[in-house]
């Protein structure tokens, strides 16, 4: 039997108790401490789940409360570290980076993480320095080894990053992704042939290797070699046509290319997949912007501003505006963004500019110099250039051009240059100019602007049009050959390639003022019907030379063009003539020309002349013919055949006198500055006689308009077969004559065809001939083209000799006016 | 004498009993052997025990069921699935067996094929935690539509099932709605401060 004592049942009950709290206790612990740990565990992914929506502050402060209740929690401290460098607080990263590693020195993954950081945080130099731990740590680490190749890159140390990758691939020659970074440093070095081999090779071993293709299309691409690019990035989008990334390069690459037409359809395709892709709208915005296509432009930047309504974006819309001519709407724009944006410089430039394309060149200047005013910019400054040369301040803007130049200024300047010294008639400094770019530059195109130029100058039409056409060939969008080409071909009457040019000229720059003037000039004159009217009192009156003329002049002139090249002339003069020795005589005179122009190269006329008298006299027809043709793109030789009547007194008049005049005239362009003429003509005169003459004159440009400054020297031998009493017939005359003009144009828009031109012109000539009678001639003119078709002048001369051998005076008032 | 003869007469059936009973019940001696090393997780020393109890008797099914498991505890999912799969064979109720079945194949990563069987564990069974197993082993196949509809299911049913709401929490946070997550997570955080 078992006996139980009271010490006994103390002692059971104390064990029992002491079981139950101990056991139980350890339960609820242990129960506790899982509950605890699934905290935690949600806390954990809560702040993950922070990270992954990037809202890296409230995950860090989930991570630091883990970590305040458990520091030792490495995977909380380690969350806490990645988070802050994911938001950029790069020290307070590296700070916990760097404590893990106190307590852990050796701890690679904290270490790669660091390294990271510090690159992230642009520290390359530190980071490459645990880079190189790590791999001194790990000699296997391959992955390692590329960071830090990738570092040494970044960091600018491109030959120790290419020591790094060579490295690597000489133990792992397979290794295609090493093989592309060092592709990249190479391309980076614009090494581009080791490049292209290093990704041709990774492409030969991974004929699949998408970022090799692409890689290779890039550096290509970068290499300027358009078309291979395209060719590469082709063999990716024919493999994967949905790759819009890669689409959307070889679509950059077309237009860089331009290869418009292409690039445009590559960058619908991707409108297509997805028809709010703001670049791909931006992109599609600025390809038609490049080719002119302005409404289609608009377009696509409005489609591109409804997804995103973006700075660029506007300015893009503004700007486009602005290069389709529709000023007011585009400064209206600009100065909605500028109020949003009142110091965005870019904003503020890319308003001058609209305000200089809408000749405001004073506001502009003023915007210019205030954001110059404010640093320098040398894009600014070179706009600021333009703009002045534009505002025909050539002396400022070719200072300006020369500071640009001085502080290194590229081939764009240097050409600009040229150019505006071209603009200002400085053609020996433009030339110069030229050759300096083209020194620097060595780009052909400079050179072959440059002979064109001085082709178009010297008056080598034919080489002048041969040259710019080659130019524009090579370089369509140069609309300053188009310009100088379109000049020629206006100059020399070749409407319908004048009108092409001007046409592809506003194609590309609808805001070419001097182009659209051109063209409205062009059109008129090749397809609207002209008439000039004027009133001309002509008087000549010699006693010892037998002239006496003084007549009042009704002139009716019809010009009719027929085609580019054909045009009719019909003129109509009614005149009444007052002789001393005869009563007053009406005449008529009806003259019909038919015109040939094949410019430029040779031109030929016919005209038939009536003429019919009051007073019984009798009616005269004359008629005539002349052709004309440039020979070695020199000269331009005229042979001309006239039945004229002489008209020097009443008594040839009534006798019906008239001559047959064979001429020959040659006219040359020696120089910009100097011209020389020549010619011959044989006359066979009615009642018999005839008559030689020889001539030769040189004339000198000593100033270009809109202020030409011109000298001429004249010589010529006059000899008759016989002397008469009825009209001067000297034999052995000879003349020289020294004439002097001066033409000041005051053209508001500059000196071009189709410009409307204001000038007046005052002129002296002095003559002296071999009976030493010496005569001066002053003469005076007005010009001005009220509008493109109605246009006034005023002209006329006195002239007198010495002991009044012989006067003559002469004013004509027209007026001109196209229907 | 006779009492002598009568232990010895004991003695020798005691001796022919003992060896009758390891000559007939070797294999359940081996079972219940494997059995108390599998109870301490001694799974090596449990798998020889199974092995020779099925060696003894083939179509042991506890013993073939406790080496599938010991198997599977051991990650040796390869030898594991043969067993269990002879075991469904024989017995196509057994929805235990297909729970641990599809146990194995979810460790093993074909989420697809432990699915199936955990849907035809919970449609025989309807237990929870296999529900919950279900919905987990979409959720590791990345299928987070379908892991989703099957735990919205459950905390329809049950709401404060913390487990659910754990996973609900982690699908919509691996699928990409970190915001719903968050929701889920500060929740669970909040109840067990108010707890």
């Amino acid at each position: 039997m078992i006996s139980i004592n009271k010490k006994s049942v103390f002692a059971g009950f104390s064990i029992a108790v002491s079981f139950v709290t101990v056991f139980g206790g350890g339960i609820c612990a242990y129960g506790s401490a899982a509950k605890e740990k699934e905290t935690v565990q949600v806390k954990m992914l809560l702040s993950e789940a922070y990270a992954q929506k990037k809202d890296y502050d409230s995950a860090a402060k989930g991570y630091r409360e883990i970590v305040a209740g458990d520091p030792w929690n490495v995977k909380a401290r380690e969350g806490l570290a990645d988070v802050l460098s994911y938001g950029k607080h790069y020290d307070e990263a590296i700070a916990e980076y760097e404590k893990m590693l106190s307590a852990d020195p050796d701890n690679l993954v904290v270490m790669k993480k660091l390294a990271a950081v510090y690159s992230w945080d642009k520290q390359y130099a530190r980071s490459i320095d645990i880079y190189k731990k790590i791999t001194e740590l790990d000699p296997k680490d391959a992955g390692s080894k590329a960071l830090l190749g990738d570092v040494l890159s970044w960091a600018g140390r491109d030959e120790e990053a290419i020591g790094v990758y060579s490295g690597i691939l000489e133990k792992d020659a397979g290794n295609m992704k090493v093989a592309a970074k060092l592709a990249a440093v190479y391309s980076h070095k614009k090494e581009y042939a080791k490049a292209v081999r290093l990704y041709e090779d990774i492409i030969k071993s991974d004929p699949n290797n998408v970022a090799a293709i692409e890689g290779l299309g890039d550096v290509l691409s970068w290499n300027e070699k358009y078309d291979e690019a395209i060719e590469t990035y082709s063999r990716i989008v024919e493999r994967s046509p949905d790759n819009t990334a890669v689409i959307k390069k070889m679509a950059a690459v077309c237009s860089w290319n331009k290869n418009y037409d292409k690039a445009k359809a590559l960058f619908q395709k991707i409108l297509v997949a997805d028809p709010k892709d703001v670049n791909a709208l931006i992109a599609m915005g600025e390809i038609c912007l490049w080719s002119g296509e302005y409404s289609a432009a608009l377009e696509y930047f409005e489609k591109a501003r409804a997804v995103d309504d973006s700075l660029k974006v506007q300015l893009a819309i503004a700007e486009t505006l602005s290069y389709s001519g529709r000023y007011d709407e585009s400064e209206k724009m600009f100065r909605g963004i500028l109020d949003k944006n009142p110091s965005d410089m870019r904003v503020k430039t890319a308003y001058a500019d609209c305000l200089a394309y809408n000749k405001k060149y004073e506001e502009a200047e003023r915007i210019y110099n205030e954001i110059l005013t404010a640093g320098v910019d040398p894009e600014v400054k070179r706009k600021f250039a333009d703009v002045l040369s534009w505002h025909k301040k050539y002396r400022e803007s070719i200072i300006m051009y020369d500071e640009l130049i001085k502080e290194g200024a590229g081939e764009t300047v240097l050409l600009q240059k040229a150019r505006v010294l071209g603009w200002a008639r400085e053609y020996e400094k433009s030339l110069k100019a030229y050759d300096e770019a083209y020194q620097k530059t060595k780009d052909d195109k400079i050179k072959l602007e440059m002979e064109a130029k001085d082709a178009y100058w010297s008056a080598r039409v034919k080489k002048a049009i041969s040259k710019y056409n080659e130019l524009i060939k090579r370089d369509f969008q140069n609309v300053e050959a188009m310009f100088d080409l379109s000049q020629v071909y206006s100059y020399q009457r070749m409407w319908g390639e004048a009108r092409s040019e001007y046409e592809k000229i506003l194609g590309l720059a609808p805001a070419h003022f001097r182009a659209k003037e051109g063209l409205e000039k062009t059109d008129l004159i090749s397809k609207h019907i002209r008439l000039d009217s004027s009133y001309d009192y002509f008087e000549s009156d010699s006693q010892s030379r037998d002239s006496d003329i003084r007549r009042h002049s009704a002139v009716e002139k019809l010009y009719v063009p027929i085609n580019d090249k054909t045009s009719f002339e019909a003129e109509d003069w009614m005149t009444e003539r007052m002789f001393s020795d005869f009563s007053d005589v009406f005449e008529n005179r009806t003259k019909l020309r038919l015109n040939y122009a094949n410019g430029p190269d040779w031109w030929i006329d016919g005209m038939y002349t009536a003429y019919t008298y009051s007073k019984g006299i009798n009616t005269m027809h004359n008629f005539g013919g002349s052709f004309t043709f440039r020979a070695f793109d020199l000269a331009l030789f005229r042979s001309s055949y006239e039945r004229e009547r002489l008209e020097n007194s009443s008594e040839v008049i009534r006798g019906g006198y008239y001559k047959d005049t064979f001429m020959e005239r040659v006219d040359m362009d020696l120089t910009q500055r100097l011209k020389l003429g020549g010619d011959y003509s044989f006359s066979s005169f009615h009642p018999e006689n005839s008559r030689n003459l020889a001539g030769g004159d040189v004339l000198y440009y000593f100033s270009f308009d809109p202020l030409r400054f011109t000298a001429k020297y004249r010589y010529s031998y006059d000899e008759y077969n016989k002397k008469v009493i009825e009209y001067f017939s000297p034999k052995g005359f000879t003349t020289n004559t020294f004439s002097f003009n001066w033409r000041h144009y005051l053209n508001k828009n500059g000196m071009f065809f189709g410009a409307n031109d204001i000038y007046y012109e005052a002129g002296y000539d002095v003559s002296v001939d071999s009976t030493y009678i010496a005569s001066h001639r002053f003469s005076g003119g007005l010009y001005w083209d009220i509008t493109k078709s109605f246009a006034v002048a005023l002209n006329g001369f006195i002239t007198n000799s010495s002991v009044d051998v012989y006067k003559e005076r002469r004013i004509i008032a027209s007026l001109k006016y196209y229907f | 004498m006779r009492a002598g003869i009568f232990i010895a007469g004991l003695c020798a059936l005691a001796v022919l009993e003992t060896g009758a009973y390891y000559m007939t019940q070797g294999a359940d001696i081996d079972y219940y052997k494997g059995r108390a090393f599998f109870e301490t997780a001694n799974y090596r020393t449990a798998i020889s025990f199974f092995e020779k109890t099925l060696s003894l008797e083939p179509d042991h099914p506890k013993a073939m069921r406790d080496l599938a498991s010991c198997y599977k505890w051991t990650k040796n999912y390869a030898k594991a699935i043969p067993i269990y799969q002879g075991l469904i064979d024989r017995y196509p109720n057994d929805m235990k067996t297909k729970e641990d079945l599809g146990d194995v194949y979810a460790w093993s990563g074909e989420y697809k094929k432990a699915a199936i069987l955990y849907r035809e564990a919970m449609a025989g069974t309807g237990e929870l935690k296999v529900w919950f197993k279900l919905a987990e082993v979409y959720f590791w196949d990345k299928d987070y539509p379908l892991a989703k509809k099957i735990t919205e299911g459950m905390l329809k049913k049950h709401p404060n099932w913390r487990e659910a709401r754990l996973l609900m929490a982690k699908i919509l946070h691996y699928s990409g709605d970190a915001d719903g997550a968050i929701k889920y997570y500060q929740d669970l955080l909040e109840d067990k401060k108010r707890k």
